[in-house]
């Protein structure tokens, strides 16, 4: 779908539900598990990513060309402070998205292996849940009901750390 | 073609979807997991994880380490009976989390009031220093009235910030050094000696902001604080008299300043005395002056001349807050 440079070499990735999207190859390799394929030529001209739906995956390719285009820290040791603003404020704006985006962007990442996303998705699920009671907290994860303590082990956990409770 | 095919087989290992109520968390692997609790402001709020479900159980004891620590048991436990019980698992957890590892430490804060001894945080803070901690944030009461605290010597330490309650004063001993540090806060710290603030300059040759608020200082009026720190940029000195110290405080002192490079300067409840001197601020941008009621005392035409001086002194600052006090006082 990106058309930025003609030039450069183009991946395509398709989605679980079949939409391909074209870009170039320089965005694909914040993927460090897409870099690993083309290094090793085992990429194919379209890339199946099964277990991404098209809207995370959209949102993922919008924050790895962001990415793409900036300048890396390890590039220059006095990258202007306003490259460094600018990509602080779009990660923040990236992360305005509700809970369930977020899981699925944090899933795609871990598979995908893009460390940074892997990076903002954990921030902005601890921003949601801190200062919350543990109530909260299993709602905003969606923590199955099944898998909760039991009272007496609740009881046991709350007492071999009082101090952090009470 | 490898990866390409796992990749198409994990289509059937679908993700867990949120939307029919299926805990996506849970599935996560521990590293992911590890990487949402250090996101968490405060250790307390890491620990408590602990009952959120089976998953979370031990998850925060597998952190491979805690770079900041953040602990404030200064409420004490709802239940009084506990004390002795919460106190110890406390210094469980402390030795634990902070003497059982090697790694740099960037914070530790600790909010106590007066459940432990003196001697058990400073061994804390001792555990601080070897990880080469570089902000410390302290606040704890002494057991007794007056004891002196003493810091260890720290090569990494930034920023430090102390909160004594007015119970106890700060020594420093000589050949002390913070060469790292740029801020340093004390509040409601007895001062007992005016030249420990004198020695900070020495002590702390780095330091860009000092703070001192609402420390009592044993001394006697008509004395004069000195502060002359080269690299200083922010200085606030605050003295509310809440603390029912009032007569003890920097407010009978003289004031003398001498930083070239302080850009805010901030000076709240202070009686303005005779000797209230603003040197070499060339660099000041910012000045806050907001003494405290000096009506009842009779204006001596020293100090009219003094706050003239001083108001010449930092005529071309860009921002200037004063009080009706201060306006008095020169007309």
């Amino acid at each position: 779908m990106s058309t930025s440079s003609s030039s450069s070499k183009k991946i395509v990735l398709k989605s679980a539900d079949n939409e391909t999207f074209e870009i170039d190859e320089i965005v694909a390799l914040e993927s460090q598990a897409i870099k690993n394929m083309i290094e090793d030529e085992c990429a194919d001209n379209v890339i199946p990513l099964g277990n991404i739906d098209s809207k995370t995956l959209s949102k993922i390719i919008e924050y790895c060309k962001k990415h793409a285009e900036s300048p890396k820290k390890d590039d220059n040791a006095d990258i202007d402070e306003k490259a460094v603003e600018d990509l602080k404020s779009f990660d923040a704006e990236f992360a305005k998205v509700d809970m369930p985006l977020i899981q699925d962007i944090l899933m795609a990442a871990n598979f995908l292996n893009i460390d940074n996303l892997i990076g903002l998705m954990c921030r902005t699920i601890a921003d949601r849940i801190k200062g919350k009671t543990p109530e909260e907290i299993r709602k905003i994860l969606n923590i199955n009901k099944n898998d909760l303590l039991s009272p007496e082990q609740e009881a046991k956990a709350r007492e071999e750390n009082s101090w952090a409770f009470d | 073609m490898n990866k390409n095919r796992t990749m198409k087989r994990s289509k059937r290992a679908k993700p867990s979807n949120h939307e029919n109520g299926v805990d996506f968390i849970s599935n996560m692997p521990d590293p992911i997991l590890q990487l949402i609790l250090q996101g968490l402001p405060t250790t307390e709020e890491v620990v408590r994880t602990s009952v959120l479900s089976k998953r979370w159980r031990y998850l925060w004891t597998s952190i491979p380490h805690f770079p900041s620590i953040d602990l404030d048991v200064s409420r004490g436990p709802k239940n009084p009976n506990k004390l002795a019980l919460q106190k110890k698992k406390f210094k469980e957890f402390v030795s634990w989390v902070l003497e059982n590892q090697t790694l740099d430490l960037d914070s530790f804060r600790l909010s106590c009031d007066n459940y432990y001894m003196q001697s058990t945080i400073l061994r804390w803070v001792d555990a601080a220093v070897m990880r080469k901690v570089k902000r410390l944030d302290l606040t704890f009461y002494t057991k007794g009235w007056l004891e002196d605290v003493t810091l260890p010597h720290c090569h990494s330490l930034e920023s430090l910030r102390l909160i004594l309650y007015t119970r106890s004063y700060l020594e420093f001993p000589d050949g002390m050094c913070f060469p790292a540090l740029r801020f340093f806060e004390l509040n409601c710290v007895v001062i007992a000696k005016l030249d420990l603030v004198e020695r900070i300059s020495t002590i702390c040759p780095l330091l860009e902001e000092l703070c001192l608020i609402d420390c009592p200082m044993l001394n006697r009026g008509g004395d004069t604080l000195s502060i002359s720190c080269p690299k200083l940029k922010t200085l606030r000195i605050h003295d509310q008299h809440e603390n029912g110290l009032r007569g003890l405080g920097i407010s009978v002192l003289g004031l003398k300043v001498s930083c070239p490079e302080l850009v805010f300067f901030e000076c709240v409840g202070l009686e303005v005395q005779n000797h209230f001197i603003l040197e070499n601020a060339e660099s000041l941008k910012k000045a806050v002056i907001l003494p405290y009621c000096i009506l009842r005392k009779k204006v001596s035409s020293q100090l009219g001349d003094t706050i003239c001086e001083l108001l010449a002194g930092i005529a071309h600052v860009e921002s200037l807050s004063l009080n009706h006090f201060i306006i008095r006082v020169k007309t």
